[in-house]
């Protein structure tokens, strides 16, 4: 069976391609996967995000993540292998964490420190393709895990600060986590978050998303309703419910709500019933 | 022997989701060989996706041909299988979006409703079916599970249908329609160069038609391809890539200049 390599990266169009020249060139056989090259520029969390959504649904393989604004500075290149089986290959800048805590957590990390599996000529600035995009080929065609460098403890890896909503007397305080190509925006916390704090939630039931003003941003105020999916609003309305994850999300029917609302990463957001 | 083909069309962008349904075909079917015909169909338009998927299909072999576009997710429209008479399976929602496609290859021989829950992934969610119901589905159909255990036969005429405008000849003019417009601006219009041919004779280059939209009319060219007009200029031409009569701009888009939308008239007339 052809072995699989997964990829994901913040570079746009034309870089990933380079690496994947980089990797069937070491391993001819491979199917790569593209998971997204479009994280946005620098986020970290984004890319964890979407690793997170994707790799429980890759089968058994190599992946490899590069969101990497360290490059070249003493940030450690390392690999994760993982309860599954899987290797996770990338900066250790917190990216692979929770992808390989949703594989089964991890069971061995190394540094990639082998120049052998490495491009003859390692830049400052492209390591992705000189040192990430090699080391998963050779994995991807037999070569041993322990081979790329030595073991380094899991409790000093770099983790993402964790993001959890503030469960309140009738309002839970979270943030927007991640948005998603169809405009729609994913909460930290869970239904059962916001349960807690505003009681049970049923189909139809009034919701109100207060969003507070941030630098450049006026404060928004959005009234909606608790739905299962999308089509139980009409066109252009707009719904809370839980994705396809089990996380809050807030979207519009066959909309933009992100674009409508002025939303983006990081903001936070303030739940209470409508 | 090759693996089996699974082609591929959504409106899901370039994001991960395709990814991680691509991920979902290949844990199901490892030797699959998968063909992306387009995850760019514009978000929801059933329409558009329809219209793209019937007119790849001629060129693709026999396979397994997954479709999601689907404003409906999660609601009562069902999901189904169908097979094309000519041996293939298509699997997505039922809202039209297959509809065109299967009738590009000899119309409706089978339609089942996905209703066999061991062919889904375990955990099924209201907003992701691309994802947990029609991948798998098409994955275990690729792998050679029979079409009868997706679940219950379907009344073919039960099926939501989607047609779209045909080109007729009336009072010396061709009757036409916006069919769908591309990203350069481009409009397909409904009807083939044959029907042109008949109400105003052999196309040759350069030789020119009245166009009507909105109650407008323009004098229009007819060119093999855009170069034969200044650039700005329209050109009636055979679309190459959509298979029948357009609408283009040289080098820039006809559907700003002329104001064109989906499904709207256009008379086309020997001047």
């Amino acid at each position: 069976m052809r072995p699989v390599i997964t990829f994901l990266t913040d570079f746009g169009p034309a870089a990933p391609a380079v690496c994947r020249g980089v990797m069937f060139g070491i391993c001819p056989d491979a199917n790569i996967i593209d998971v997204s090259h479009q994280v946005p520029r620098y986020s970290i969390r984004e890319g964890a995000g979407t690793l997170v959504f994707a790799l429980p649904h890759m089968p058994v393989g190599t992946h490899v993540a590069v969101v990497d604004p360290g490059v070249g500075t003493e940030r450690l290149p390392v690999g994760l292998r993982v309860a599954r089986g899987d290797v996770l290959i990338g900066p250790d800048n917190g990216l692979l964490i929770p992808a390989a805590e949703a594989l089964g957590g991890i069971v061995e990390a190394r540094g990639l420190v082998n120049r052998d599996l490495m491009l003859p000529v390692v830049t400052s600035t492209f390591h992705g393709r000189d040192l990430f995009a090699p080391i998963a080929g050779h994995l991807a065609a037999g070569v041993p895990f322990g081979s790329v460098g030595p073991v380094v403890p899991v409790a000093g890896l770099v983790r993402l600060p964790e993001i959890r909503p503030a469960v309140r007397d009738g309002v839970l305080e979270t943030t927007i986590v991640h948005v998603l190509i169809f405009g729609n925006v994913t909460f930290a916390g869970t239904p059962a978050d916001l349960e807690a704090a505003i009681g049970p939630l049923s189909p139809g039931r009034p919701i109100h998303l207060e969003f507070p003003g941030v630098d450049g941003h006026d404060a928004v105020e959005e009234r909606t309703v608790w739905e299962r999916t999308f089509g139980q609003v009409p066109v252009g309305s707009s719904l809370l419910m839980a994705d396809s994850e089990g996380h809050l999300s807030f979207a519009d029917n066959q909309g933009d709500a992100a674009q409508r609302l002025g939303l983006s990463l990081d903001r936070p957001v303030r739940i209470r019933p409508g | 022997m090759a693996g089996p083909l699974i082609s591929f069309l959504s409106d899901f962008g370039g994001e991960s989701a395709p990814a991680v349904c691509r991920g979902v075909l290949w844990s199901i079917c490892p030797e699959a060989r998968i063909l992306d015909l387009n995850h760019n169909v514009r978000k929801y338009a059933v329409r558009d996706g329809a219209f793209l998927l019937s007119r790849a299909m001629p060129y693709l072999p026999v396979g397994v041909h997954l479709a999601v576009v689907d404003p409906g997710v999660g609601t009562r429209r069902r999901p189904v299988a169908v097979r094309a008479a000519r041996g293939d399976l298509f699997v997505g929602p039922d809202n039209g979006l297959l509809q065109p496609a299967v009738r590009a290859l000899g119309g409706i021989a089978e339609a089942r409703e996905l209703m066999e829950r061991n062919l889904f992934l375990p955990e099924v969610s209201s907003t992701f079916h691309g994802r947990d119901v029609f991948a798998p589905v098409a994955a275990h159909l690729a792998s050679g599970v029979p079409l009868e255990q997706v679940g219950p036969a379907l009344d073919p005429a039960e099926l939501v249908d989607l047609r779209f405008p045909e080109a007729i000849v009336s009072d010396g003019g061709l009757d036409t329609a916006v069919l769908y417009i591309d990203s350069f601006g481009n409009a397909r219009l409904g009807g083939q160069p044959t029907d042109l041919e008949a109400v105003g004779g052999p196309l040759v280059e350069g030789r020119r038609y009245r166009v009507v939209i909105r109650g407008a009319a323009i004098v229009v060219p007819w060119h093999a391809t855009f170069g034969g007009v200044p650039p700005g200029d329209p050109l009636l031409y055979e679309d190459a890539d959509y298979g029948g009569l357009g609408l283009a701009t040289n080098q820039a888009s006809a559907a700003e200049r002329f104001g064109l939308d989906l499904d709207m008239p256009v008379r086309i007339e020997p001047v």
